[in-house]
Order: C-alpha cells, then sequence, then structure tokens
C-alpha cells in the first residue's frame, strides 16, 4: 500500500461515523496520524503501545483488539503483531463499527504488503509457479512467535503492569 | 475435592460448554464469582491488566476518568465496567469472560445488566 493510499484510507476512517482521531503505528514508529483530541505526545503514545504488546507478549497472550470508554471519549485498539491502529471516537454505541472498520483497514494493509512483496519477488524473477504465494501470505498474516516480532521487542525496559497488588479471588 | 470445589467447577464447564458469560464483581482488592477460584482469579488479573492499559492510553490521549474496557483475544471476550454509582474510594467493578467473541456494545450492556441486578 503507497504512503498516498494509506494516508487516504485511514483519513476515510477518520471521517467514518464519530471518529475523531486515529493513529496508526509500527512498533513504537508513527506511520500516520490525524486526531481531535489532544494528543499530548504521539511518539509516548507509541511506546506506551509497544510496551501494551510487550507485556501480553511476556505473558504469551495475543489479544487482537482492546476498547476502552472514558467519560470523555472511547478508544478502539486492533493489533496486529508489530502495527497497531488506535482510532478514537465520541459516541459509544459506534465501538462495533469502528472497530470492524479498524480490523478491514489493517488486514487490507498487511495483504498490500503481502501483495507488493510477491509482485516485487515476481518483478525480480524470484517466484516460482505457485511456490512462494503462500509461504508469504503465512508469514505476513499467522502470528510466529519465533519471528520479528518477538525479536524486535528484546530489550524494552519493562512491562507497562506491576501487579505487586493482586486480587485476591473470594469463592 | 469439596462439595464447593465440584460445584463451582460443575459451573465453569457448563458455561464453557454453552458459551454462557461468567459474570463477575470486585471491590476493595476482592473479587467474587461463582465458576471457582481459578475463574475468579483469571477474571482479577484481566482486570488489573485491562484497568492499567486504560489507564496507561487514557493518560496520552487526555483521557482520564475510566469507565468500561474489553478485550478479544482468541475466541474470548472479557471486559469490566465502573459502577457510576458506587463510592469513588472504593469503586464497584463488575466483569465478565465469555468464550466467543460477543459485539461490545451488547458485551457492555450485560455487564451493566449483571450490574444493576
Amino acid at each position: 500500500m503507497s504512503p498516498r493510499i494509506l494516508s487516504s484510507n485511514l483519513e476515510a476512517l477518520r471521517k467514518f461515523r464519530s471518529v475523531c482521531g486515529v493513529v496508526f503505528s509500527l512498533g513504537d514508529e508513527i506511520l500516520f496520524s490525524e486526531a481531535d483530541v489532544a494528543v499530548d505526545n504521539l511518539a509516548d503514545l507509541a511506546v506506551t503501545l509497544d510496551d501494551i504488546s510487550y507485556y501480553f507478549e511476556e505473558e504469551n497472550r495475543n489479544p487482537d483488539q482492546l476498547a476502552f470508554g472514558y467519560d470523555g471519549g472511547n478508544l478502539v485498539l486492533v493489533m496486529n503483531e508489530r502495527y497497531r491502529l488506535v482510532v478514537i471516537h465520541r459516541i459509544p454505541e459506534d465501538v462495533d463499527l469502528v472497530a470492524r472498520a479498524a480490523r478491514s483497514f489493517l488486514k487490507d494493509y498487511r495483504m498490500g504488503l503481502v501483495a507488493g512483496r510477491v509482485a516485487e519477488e515476481s518483478a525480480a524473477g524470484t517466484t516460482q509457479a505457485g511456490g512462494d504465494t503462500p509461504e508469504a501470505v503465512d508469514e505476513l498474516l499467522s502470528p510466529d512467535e519465533d519471528g520479528p516480532a518477538s525479536g524486535q521487542l528484546a530489550g524494552k525496559a519493562r512491562p507497562p503492569v506491576d501487579p505487586t497488588q493482586p486480587i485476591a479471588p473470594i469463592v | 475435592m469439596s462439595v464447593a470445589d465440584e460445584t463451582t467447577n460443575e459451573a465453569l464447564r457448563e458455561a464453557l460448554e454453552n458459551k454462557r458469560t461468567r459474570f463477575f464483581r470486585a471491590c476493595r482488592g476482592e473479587a467474587k464469582g461463582k465458576t471457582g477460584a481459578d475463574d475468579t482469579a483469571l477474571f482479577a488479573e484481566n482486570l488489573m491488566v485491562l484497568q492499567e492499559c486504560a489507564i496507561l492510553l487514557g493518560e496520552k490521549l487526555g483521557m482520564n476518568a475510566v469507565a468500561c474496557a474489553v478485550s478479544y483475544e482468541d475466541e474470548e471476550t472479557a471486559g469490566f465496567c465502573f459502577n457510576p454509582d458506587s463510592d469513588p474510594n472504593h469503586p464497584e467493578v463488575a466483569g465478565a469472560i465469555v468464550n466467543q467473541r460477543v459485539p461490545m456494545q451488547d458485551f457492555v450492556a450485560s455487564i451493566r445488566d449483571f450490574m444493576n441486578r
């Protein structure tokens, strides 16, 4: 997906229903950001998203979608390996439609990466008929614990949660 | 295994088999549920992690008071809502886990129904 198409698609998402902010990141790098709401520090936000992903990874967990309701707005976070899309919206009832649109964008974006890579390999004459394409799709769309997602997060300072005060279950 | 353990295990097994939502409450550092200690501990852990994520992200976006949070992982939906009428010093939380993907609006509505029971 070219930068122009990326911006165009995310601007469309930004104008969807009550959406008032979109932030798309890869690791701790912001790829796109447009928000009406105050985002104090985008770099900090990307690092926080990276920390949250790191925490789940350390716990061998793989949530693909988180949604939060606040007094002042709502937030949907869609994750696919190191790609994270934050969508902020005003009306709580929009949450499922917004989440669906965000997931669709991320899926299309990743498929676009696969298509681009296959096209490049074809142009370079490295793709064999019926050979590399399924592997490329699998590699990019399936979570791989031993792949780049885990390696690139190595060396992060700390998980975001310090569970030193567990809530004791009472049965 | 005690009779109480067998009963709660049966409740959990039945909920999982029928993909029924398991509800919980938490207040003053304690969580309660009807599907056993392990399941309640799972809810408590989810609650802490989601609350921390909500606070961390909210800080960056200038949104502070967390009302609810939901996570989707594989075929599981988990989340919680604060009771807005509870004592701010000791807020009450109701939450749920279900082993299927439920639209967030329906999921939060079911938690709020449970909260008001």
